[in-house]
């Protein structure tokens, strides 16, 4: 009889312990899932067909951008050049597209030119060893600078006016639709992210990366030559930056030169939130996927709603400081 | 007599005073470029301008010292601009408005220090978030509307008055603020401290000193100095726009503090090289200004700057092969 009941007693505990760190390491997720069903419910206009397909190319911007982020603040890096790079490359492939390149040759000049931005920030930060964030933070300026001097003052490239046959092309496989629903980004953002993924957790070059971030000196004692894997994740974010500014011109057709950070503080918000959307207090790639979703909703339904702009910054401010912070306290748990 | 060069030596001359030179160079080229760049007259306006410039790069030289690069001094620089106009436009008396505005500036740099060393957020991305919600508290109060104030008060003394016929008075406050900042931290206990949290914190933690508070107190000082510049600038333009200088105004404050760095003992930052580094950066804006050089390659052109002294300000050091340019913990 006492056994049984000492049995029950223990099972209740366990249970309870269970149902304890269940709900501490998904609260985020099933928070952010409400958000979603309730923005899907009470916002009129937010479930159209035509407004989730503005959603996914938002996303897939966003996962994009994201995953360039995570894989440089998985090291303890940060690239706050990542939006102004989109924004430089979208200009670059629109003004290629507009000058008469093949789609082909326009492309692959994009990618060229985010990688080689990115080489400019690795050997910079890594192999100079000068700080990330002052360095990032020099070439979003001059990028922004360049790509103002090639827009003689910020005159954006508009190609859906245009009567070129490459160009059409280009613009009609921007409006297609796969089943009706998923446009091509959608595509290119599940490849990215499956890339990342496969990267950062099932090659050695992933245990690598987070291990530089944990403890550095540890990482080279250990063998690992900590300069060219710093340098790599650079080179990575500003491939992915070229990738999300080819999507934005597929997705819009139009070319504007950057006047800011662009997407920076959404692929800085993604990258933060997924140290704590599965509780694991590190980032991680499954969070950026989820915390693009969630990020891209919001903005849009931030627009629907028609709520002044302010509150938009306001909220996505809030969003980066609780998600660290439940981060931060997610990671001193699990250590 | 045999002439013997130390290679270390000269390299460390060409790190001290590598800016220095490129610093007087520019103004020679400046002033044969343009006939009224060397009048008395636009020295004082630069030193003007300075201003803003100065009482920021000395607010984010006290939040560097103890390692955290406040990317918030742009958002709460032009709020407070907005706070301070707005206030005096409900009829607030100017004295009040001055004193309300300064503690909001003091709240928001308790805000960043809390979230930063509180609950242990990277202090970049604290602030960052920092400054996003402020930008959205800026929309919210402007609607985008400018914010005039009548520019007959005695407020507009502040940025625009003249002492005599040469002084202008925003001048002297900046003066003012460089001896409290410099004697703060030369002869003030709490700023001595601060020093010590940024050169070596876990001497100073096994000190005694409580290095949490007194990266907040850097913090709030912080906020205090962009509070301070907003008001100048308000009274300068008499009034306040409605967008937030937000991410742009970084860029300046973060060259001024560099420039500065790379001046004084291998890249250590000081009161004094901070305000050699603004008076850089206004001299260049300035300067850039005269040869009709557009907006917007100015930026760039300060990023170019921000990268080759960072250049300059590495050379020198002592590195391991494990040093890659990481964030700090």
């Amino acid at each position: 009889m006492g056994n049984y009941l000492e049995d029950a007693n223990k099972k209740k505990v366990i249970f309870r312990n269970n149902l304890l760190f269940f709900s501490k390491k998904y609260a985020c997720l099933i928070g952010i899932l409400i958000i979603l069903i309730i923005f899907f419910v009470a916002i009129p206009g937010f479930a159209n067909i035509s407004n989730l397909i503005s959603i996914l190319r938002l996303i897939s911007v966003f996962t994009i951008l994201g995953m360039g982020e995570a894989i440089v603040m998985s090291m303890r890096g940060v690239d706050l050049s990542i939006g102004t790079m989109a924004g430089f490359c979208s200009y670059l492939c629109a003004t290629l597209l507009a000058s008469g390149y093949s789609i082909s040759m326009s492309l692959f000049i994009t990618l060229i030119i985010g990688i080689l931005i990115g080489f400019f920030n690795a050997i910079i930060i890594s192999w100079l060893d000068i700080n990330a964030l002052v360095v990032t933070l020099g070439t979003m300026f001059i990028l922004t600078s360049i790509a103002m001097i090639m827009s003689n003052g910020g005159y954006s490239i508009y190609l859906f006016g245009m009567t070129s046959a490459k160009i059409n092309i280009f613009l009609n496989s921007g409006k297609y639709l796969i089943v009706g629903i998923f446009p091509i980004s959608v595509i290119v953002m599940i490849l990215v992210s499956i890339v990342s993924y496969s990267l950062m957790q099932l090659t050695i070059i992933g245990r690598y990366f987070y291990s530089i971030g944990e403890n550095v000196k540890a990482a080279y004692l250990s063998g690992i030559k900590v300069k060219p894997f710093f340098g790599l994740s650079f080179l990575i974010s500003g491939f992915f930056a070229a990738i999300a500014g080819i999507l934005l011109v597929l997705g819009s057709g139009v070319g504007t030169p950057p006047g800011g950070p662009g997407y920076l503080l959404e692929a800085l918000a993604i990258a933060t939130l997924s140290t704590a959307i599965f509780g694991e207090g590190e980032i991680n790639i499954k969070g950026v996927f989820v915390g693009a979703i969630f990020i891209g909703a919001l903005s849009n339904a931030l627009v629907l709603i028609g709520i002044d702009p302010g509150y938009e910054f306001l909220f996505k401010g809030l969003i980066i400081l609780i998600g660290m912070a439940l981060g931060t306290l997610f990671k001193k748990e699990s250590k | 007599m045999k002439f013997r060069v130390n290679k270390k030596q000269i390299i460390d001359y060409i790190i001290r005073y590598g800016v220095l030179v490129i610093f007087i160079i520019m103004v020679l080229f400046f002033a044969l470029q343009s006939q009224s760049f060397v009048k008395p007259s636009n020295w004082m306006n630069i030193l003007k301008h300075s201003v803003p410039i100065s009482l920021i790069s000395l607010g984010l030289t006290f939040s560097m010292l103890v390692g955290g690069l406040d990317m918030s001094i742009g958002a709460i620089y032009s709020f407070s601009a907005v706070i301070c106009s707005g206030l005096i436009v409900a009829g607030m008396p100017i004295i009040l408005a001055i004193i309300s505005t300064i503690i909001v500036g003091l709240f928001f740099g308790l805000f960043n220090g809390f979230a930063a060393v509180i609950l242990k957020i990277p202090a970049f991305i604290a602030t960052l978030s920092t400054m996003f919600i402020i930008i959205g508290l800026q929309s919210l109060y402007t609607h985008g509307e400018r914010i005039d104030i009548n520019s007959d008060t005695y407020f507009s003394f502040i940025g625009r008055g003249y002492l005599g016929r040469f002084l202008a008075f925003s001048v002297i406050i900046l003066l003012l603020s460089i001896c409290f900042a410099y004697f703060f931290t030369k002869n003030i206990k709490t700023g001595i401290y601060i020093y010590a949290t940024g050169f070596n914190l876990n001497a100073a933690i096994i000190a005694g000193i409580s290095t949490n508070l007194i990266k907040i107190i850097a913090f709030i000082i912080c906020g205090g100095f962009c509070a301070l510049a907003g008001i100048i600038q308000a009274s300068n333009l008499s009034g306040a726009s409605a967008s937030s200088a937000g991410i742009s105004f970084i860029l300046n404050s973060v060259v001024a503090v560099f420039i500065g760095a790379s001046m004084f003992r291998k890249g250590n930052l000081s009161i004094i090289g901070t305000i050699i580094g603004s008076l850089f950066v206004a001299v260049l804006t300035n300067g850039l200004a005269f040869l009709e050089i557009s907006h917007l390659s100015i930026q760039g052109i300060k990023g170019l700057i921000l990268i080759i002294v960072l250049i300059l300000n590495s050379i020198g050091k002592k590195k391991f092969k494990y040093h890659i340019g990481q964030m700090p913990v």
